[in-house]
């Protein structure tokens, strides 16, 4: 750290377009929403304000801890899920040249297209007698409801989102593998290291920022899951997929209880925040 | 990042000990192999899309069954659609803009971030990585209560400044800065370099291959974008090619309308990725650097 | 209780922060904007018939300069919600019955009544209630939908039907032929979003509603709502259902009817109709009579364009609205839309045969109960309906539950 510049100006104003971005279109929306849920505002007419009403009925809400429960779950399964392929493949892309550019953009297509376009074609991949089901038919396993058992809708989705957005994990990911000088490698395996020793003693370390990056995102993207959950469950069975944020669009554009909504908002922020410190104290403050 | 714990001894110069060539060519097929099949997986509802968007409207398809014949049709009247021409002008705009100034900023305050001291830094960075916790549709009010009072709906500028607070470009960038070693910003400090000189010829130059990742990233994300431009814009002469397509669905679901637009709305995105495809492959420049 | 002079708390900040938008225009034409939705659904012509309903209207009226605007459906709620928050975008924009008690009750509507008022008895009497809230009207229907039963006629010959089913018992009587034949008779669609195009029916052909007559309470829970959720069960264990009905939507093409796996859908559209004849054939499709319980009835909602509070052209904006309900506009867009008009004093020229055939389904149109809290409980409903499906509870259980959770929501006036 002694190297480091120690310049407060500059610094300030290397950030302060940004900054300033920020105050205006994320901060201050943010804190509107925060007052609105302490409010019993709708879209016109009359409101008030209502103290801790919206946090007390939240707290009363059974909705609302079924779908925090569904959210960690989900959270749960997506994000090893989603890590470990994203890692893996960054890992093979990074092991072979020929061709690598190729395989690299056939990987990465899932990542272009919408979450509606994956939604629909899941939706056939799962249907009772579609393509998974004729495979889990030869193994004699199927044919099994995916869409339909409350035990199997969340890793289905996380599958869904997994397909569709590791491409971005895995390109965040081989550009940290890219930033490791080969000569570090090299010199490893001239000292006998094997390939897992080479991974876990060099690579893994100096991939800590990139893959912390990639945890705090896919973290936070599992707990906004929606589209997915929009198209292919609205939610159910039985409200088994019924996410937070699910909850918050249903009140705010279905139900049009925008205080609530926002209460929702806040809480399902907290939760991400408080989950995306655990990761940091764990993953460890200094290599962040 | 600090690499001194674990950083080996470089031991540049020493070549590597030959490889046993029958055990590698083994691996190297196994690694072929794994890829091909993940290159299935993605790659198989794609080419589902392009039969069905070919296919005749209404008629049977995949998955289902083969179709009898192909057609352009549907793919014909998506590009013949009245507002094609404009909406994909806007889209255009709309996400070179973005990546313009998000790459600038971001880069620049990432490199604060990452390499600079100045008060209240990481309570700044962690309030930025903060807003993406709140969900968008909790503040979609707020927001565009705010950017329609300053006069800016149904303007370029009311939809693509609002976007341009983007907390995952900062905190991506910082993370890759923090890996540029520290002595050679302190060289060019010796060498009398201005900060926005050492910005511009140390950041820009070594950051290159994340900055090409994000800016395909940038790119799609507003590409793809659908909420915000959809309550912005409020005519042809603001709205983009996602929005617009959508105009061109029923209520009931239409295979081919759909299909077809997804597949002529991933071409651009699919162009993009490829352009930048050289700069993702060069690998960073540290090598060179020690 | 304080009135807030902007919209809310969020207005008040952000004017702070804004200071005074956008200013007036300069010119002396009233111009009004309409948010329309991509109701005729070949794109070419959709754009060539509203295009043409400007001219004509401008033409007439020279002082008012009309903007119609095409809106997607998707993400529409969004959309319009925004609008109405900000005070900005349409004067007019069409909606539907189900969304227009919120927006009316939150005070961000105009009441339309004059607009209809000489000719309020050539409307279809079921477009006009459901558009009404606490007796004022909130909408001018300028188009009608209706959803009537879709048949496989082709499947029912093969298990050995004769007569398609018309009513509840002879859809129940005649599925284990049918599954004889593995086909699920009925395309029920259980993906929770919406239970109009798939329980309600059967709930109100049964002689059931979902609230009490004052509103103030649940009854989905009372005999009818059993045996209607019931008659679902006992026609999944007879293997009426399909196999996914408890998730799947009600899509037609790529969906099991498409491909002969079921054999009707009982709250189909047109559109839907055409579709499942490009998929089994125009002359394997049969379309019938809303299914009989105690009564027949079907779901179908009136079109309504309803005028903004916030609209500062309100006059014009009437003015363009009748325009819009006037018997030669209603007609020419039910053509062209395949929808119908709301009204009765109009004939549609070149009705499509399918089109006439859905018609005959119009006497028995019904929007659903317009009660401000009406997607609240159908959520609670579709959940609880979906449970009972997929087997974790039965139809009383289902339906107590869900009548519980609804009437603590109306009880807690929140």
């Amino acid at each position: 750290m002694r190297h480091r510049l120690r310049d407060p100006i500059t610094g300030l104003l290397f950030v302060l377009p940004m900054l300033v971005l920020f105050l205006m279109f994320r901060i201050f929306p943010t804190l509107a929403a925060a007052g609105m849920s302490l409010t019993n505002w709708n879209i016109g007419g009359e409101w008030s304000f209502t103290g801790a009403d919206n946090y007390v009925r939240l707290v009363n809400d059974p909705n609302f801890w079924s779908s925090l429960r569904v959210t960690l779950v989900y959270t749960a399964i997506y994000v090893p899920l989603v890590v470990l392929v994203s890692l893996g493949t960054a890992l093979l892309l990074n092991a072979v040249v020929f061709l690598r550019g190729l395989f690299r953009g056939i990987l990465f297509l899932p990542y272009v297209t919408s979450f509606v376009f994956a939604g629909i074609i899941w939706r056939w991949i799962y249907e009772f007698d579609g393509l998974l089901n004729g495979l889990l038919a030869k193994v004699e396993l199927g044919p099994v409801a995916f869409m339909e058992r409350a035990d199997l809708v969340l890793p289905a989705l996380a599958v869904v989102s997994c397909w569709k957005g590791f491409g971005y994990s895995m390109l965040i990911l081989l550009a940290g593998l890219k930033a490791i000088p080969g000569t570090y490698l090299e010199a490893a395996t001239v000292d006998g290291a094997n390939a897992w020793q080479r991974f876990r003693s060099i690579t893994l370390p100096l991939l800590k920022p990139a893959l912390f990056f990639v945890l705090v995102i896919e973290t936070i993207s599992s707990f906004q899951v929606f589209d997915t959950i929009y198209v292919m469950t609205g939610g159910g069975p039985a409200k088994a997929s019924y996410t937070l944020i699910y909850g918050i669009f249903e009140r705010g554009f279905r139900f049009w209880e925008f205080g609530y909504a926002a209460t929702w908002g806040m809480v399902l922020f907290a939760v991400v925040l408080v989950v995306s410190l655990i990761q940091r104290r764990i993953v460890g403050k200094e290599d962040t | 990042m600090t690499l001194t714990a674990t950083r080996p001894a470089a031991r540049a110069g020493r070549a590597a000990a030959p490889r046993r060539p029958a055990r590698g060519r083994a691996r190297r097929w196994a690694l072929y192999a794994l890829l091909s099949v993940m290159s299935l997986l993605t790659l198989g509802p794609f080419i589902a899309m392009i039969i069905v968007a070919l296919s005749p409207r209404g008629a049977p398809t995949v998955p289902v069954q083969w179709p009898d014949a192909l057609t352009f049709d549907n793919i014909a009247q998506i590009l013949g659609a009245s507002g094609f021409a404009e909406w994909t002008v806007n889209s255009l705009v709309y996400s070179v803009v973005s990546v313009v100034i998000i790459l600038l900023t971001a880069s620049m305050a990432g490199y604060a971030f990452a390499k600079k001291r100045f008060p209240g830094r990481d309570a700044m960075l962690w309030t930025f990585i903060a807003t993406m916790m709140v969900p968008f549709q909790a503040t979609l009010i707020p927001l565009y209560v705010l950017v329609s009072d300053l006069g800016g709906a149904d303007t370029f500028w009311g939809l693509i400044v609002p976007t341009l607070a983007n907390s995952q470009a900062v905190f991506l960038m910082r993370q890759f800065i923090m890996g540029l070693p520290d002595e050679l910003f302190d060289a060019a400090k010796v060498d009398g370099a201005s900060e926005l000189r050492v910005y511009w010829t140390i950041v820009v130059p070594l950051t290159k291959p994340i900055l090409a990742t994000l800016g395909v990233f940038v790119f799609l994300w507003h590409w793809n974008d659908f909420l915000w431009p959809l309550v912005i814009s409020q005519s042809d002469a603001t709205r983009t090619l996602t929005v617009g397509l959508t105009v061109l669905k029923t209520e009931e679901l239409q295979w081919a309308t759909l299909m077809s637009s997804a597949a002529v709305s991933a071409v651009p995105c699919l162009v993009v990725f490829f352009l930048l495809q050289r700069y993702l492959v060069n690998s960073i420049a540290m090598t060179g650097l020690k | 209780m304080r009135k807030a002079t902007a919209a809310g708390i969020v207005a008040a900040m952000s004017a702070v922060i804004a200071g005074c938008g956008s200013g007036g225009s300069g010119s002396d034409k009233s111009a009004v904007t309409l948010w329309m939705y991509p109701v005729i659904s070949d794109v070419a012509k959709n754009k060539t018939f509203w295009d043409k309903v400007e001219k004509d209207f401008e033409a007439a009226n020279p002082t008012i300069d009309v903007t119609i605007d095409q809106q997607p459906w998707d993400g529409r709620q969004e959309k319009v919600t925004t609008a109405l928050a900000s005070r900005k975008g349409f004067d007019l924009v069409v909606l539907g019955p189900d969304q227009i008690p919120q927006y009316a009750q939150q005070g961000t509507l105009e009441p339309v009544d004059d607009i209809v008022a000489p000719d309020k008895a050539a409307y279809l009497p079921n477009s006009l209630t459901g558009l009404t809230v606490d007796g004022k009207l909130y909408g001018v229907p300028i188009y009608q939908t209706i959803t009537a039963p879709i048949y496989n006629k082709k499947l029912f010959e093969e298990a050995g039907v004769e007569k398609v089913p018309e009513t509840l018992a002879e859809l129940k009587e005649a599925a284990p032929k049918l599954a004889a034949k593995g086909v699920a008779i009925l395309d029920y669609p259980g993906k929770p979003d919406s239970l109009n195009q798939s329980f309600y029916p059967i709930l109100w052909a049964n002689g059931g509603s979902v609230f009490a007559p004052d509103g103030k309470s649940v009854t989905v829970n009372n005999q009818q709502g059993i045996d209607s959720l019931q008659l679902l069960l006992d026609l999944k264990a007879a293997g009426g259902l399909p196999e996914n009905t408890a998730s799947k939507g009600n899509d037609i093409e790529g969906g099991p009817l498409a491909a002969g796996k079921t054999a009707m859908y009982h709250a189909a559209t047109a559109l839907q109709a055409d579709q499942l004849g490009a998929a089994i054939g125009p002359e394997n499709v049969g379309i019938g009579l809303p299914l009989e319980g105690t009564k027949r009835v079907a779901f179908g909602i009136p079109g309504g364009l309803v005028l903004a509070k916030h609209s500062e052209v309100k006059d014009a904006a009437k003015k363009f609205a009748g325009y819009l309900a006037s018997p030669e506009v209603a007609a020419a867009l039910a053509k062209e839309s395949g929808f119908y008009s709301a009204r009765t004093d109009v004939t549609i020229p070149d009705q499509s045969e399918t089109s006439k055939q859905f018609a005959r389904a119009l006497e028995y149109a019904f929007p659903g109960d317009t009660h401000p809290k009406a997607r609240q409980v159908m959520a609670m409903i579709g959940a609880h309906v979906q449970a009972a499906l997929i087997g974790k509870e039965d139809a009383k259980t289902a339906l107590d539950a869900a009548a519980a959770e609804a009437n603590e929501l109306l009880a807690s006036g929140s």
